[in-house]
């Protein structure tokens, strides 16, 4: 498949697994989604974690649940869904922090490296790699980050 | 109804196409007829190899016809309709060229004004969902986010009539079900100069989830089975049972 497959969880998939969870009513059981949208194991966790992460589902036990919050994104127009999306992520402690470093810079900006490198002080957990790039896809999705390939920069998304 | 009286917004009427292969003249369509009405939604379903991705370029004026007319808007159509914009099955986007970049090419290849390229560039990229990736490149970006950028390039021209060549055939399963709703949005939505597309697609669920009427060709030559109107209310349920039935019957016509 040509654009994918994707590193990281993109919100159009996201989006895409909300619309499966509300035509099932709501609520399905997480092997079996995963069989029946062909989702190998890792990746349908690392999208449900990601959609857990939103506070789109809940996972109680071995099954999934669409969250009203999940539904209301559902039912917005385009933008309203990229809106609704920034409202998510700045509750995120991992674009929290990421913005706060670039605010304390004076071009709101930071090279690639920078952040790795200090997302895996902060996040050792994490695949620093993986929530980059995370980071640059929901970031611009929200029109709160922006990205240089070119520069291999991170700075804050200022609408200008 | 036009001028002439019985001609609609666009029509096929009775085209054929030959090609020559090994010595030998092939009929690749024949006496094909299909009208479109403004405002409407028309898939074509029909098996890989039945020539439907030819006929959106004989609509288009990409190819002429060896016998048959196109009518558009009252008129014989001649040479390319600049009424039309296409969106391709692979996105068809120059990667060294940033996403604002891909958006406005079709913007440039018109001759339009730098300032008037940007602005509309701008609305589009908005419209799409696209605002934020302006200056990323085609392999910074998801499937889902590149057909926006062909959606958006396609759009930004401002047709009236939206040509789609399987548009979602090269996205995940998910992706697919959130850019079909967002193009049936589009479609809706009237800051949008485009009111009426043509789809092509193989997949019948996709065709009878989006389309006022489905048309089922089949191949060798190429000719149209039967047409469907779908007469469901949207959004439209996959599990309705006439939903069911519809895509029973375009698959037994197919099959």
């Amino acid at each position: 498949m040509e654009g994918d497959p994707e590193h990281y969880p993109g919100i159009s998939r996201i989006v895409g697994l909300l619309k499966v969870l509300e035509e099932t009513g709501g609520l399905a059981e997480l092997y079996q989604l995963g069989v029946d949208l062909h989702l190998e194991l890792g990746e349908e966790l690392q999208l449900v974690r990601a959609a857990e992460s939103l506070g789109f589902v809940q996972t109680p036990g071995s099954d999934i649940a669409i969250t009203d919050l999940g539904k209301e994104i559902l039912k917005k127009d385009i933008n309203g869904r990229k809106k609704l999306i920034r409202e998510r992520l700045l509750t995120l402690p991992v674009f929290q922090t990421v913005l706060t470093w670039l605010e304390h810079e004076e071009d709101a900006t930071l090279s690639a490296e920078t952040v790795k490198n200090r997302l895996l002080e902060q996040f050792p957990q994490e695949d620093a790699e993986m929530s980059f790039q995370t980071l640059v896809n929901w970031g611009r999705y929200a029109e709160l980050l922006g990205y240089s390939a070119d520069r291999e920069d991170l700075y804050v998304d200022r609408g200008d | 109804m036009g001028i002439m009286g019985n001609i609609p917004f666009l029509r096929l009427d009775h085209i054929s196409r030959e090609f020559a292969e090994e010595n030998r003249v092939n009929l690749a369509i024949r006496d094909l007829s299909l009208d479109v009405s403004e405002g409407e939604f028309v898939s074509l379903v029909g098996p890989s190899g039945c020539g439907k991705s030819t006929l959106l370029r004989i609509l288009q004026g990409l190819i002429a016809p060896s016998s048959g007319k196109v009518f558009y808007k009252d008129a014989v159509q001649t040479g390319v309709n600049r009424d039309m914009g296409m969106v391709f099955q692979g996105f068809a986007l120059y990667p060294w060229l940033n996403v604002r970049e891909n958006v406005s090419l079709g913007l440039v290849a018109r001759g339009v004004d730098p300032s008037v390229v940007d602005r509309k560039v701008a609305f589009y990229i908005d419209k799409v969902g696209l605002e934020g990736y302006e200056e990323a490149y085609p392999r910074e970006l998801s499937g889902g986010m590149k057909q926006r950028v062909g959606l958006a390039r396609a759009l930004a021209i401002e047709p009236a009539i939206l040509l789609m060549d399987e548009p979602f055939s090269n996205l995940d399963a998910l992706t697919t079900l959130t850019l079909r709703d967002e193009v049936l949005m589009l479609w809706k939505d009237p800051e949008m100069s485009v009111r009426t597309i043509v789809m092509v697609t193989h997949i019948i669920e996709e065709a009878i989830l989006m389309s006022d009427r489905v048309v089922v060709l089949a191949r060798r030559p190429t000719h149209v089975v039967e047409e469907i109107a779908v007469d469901l209310s949207r959004p439209r349920d996959r599990r309705d049972p006439e939903f069911d039935r519809l895509s029973d019957r375009i698959f037994s016509l197919i099959s």
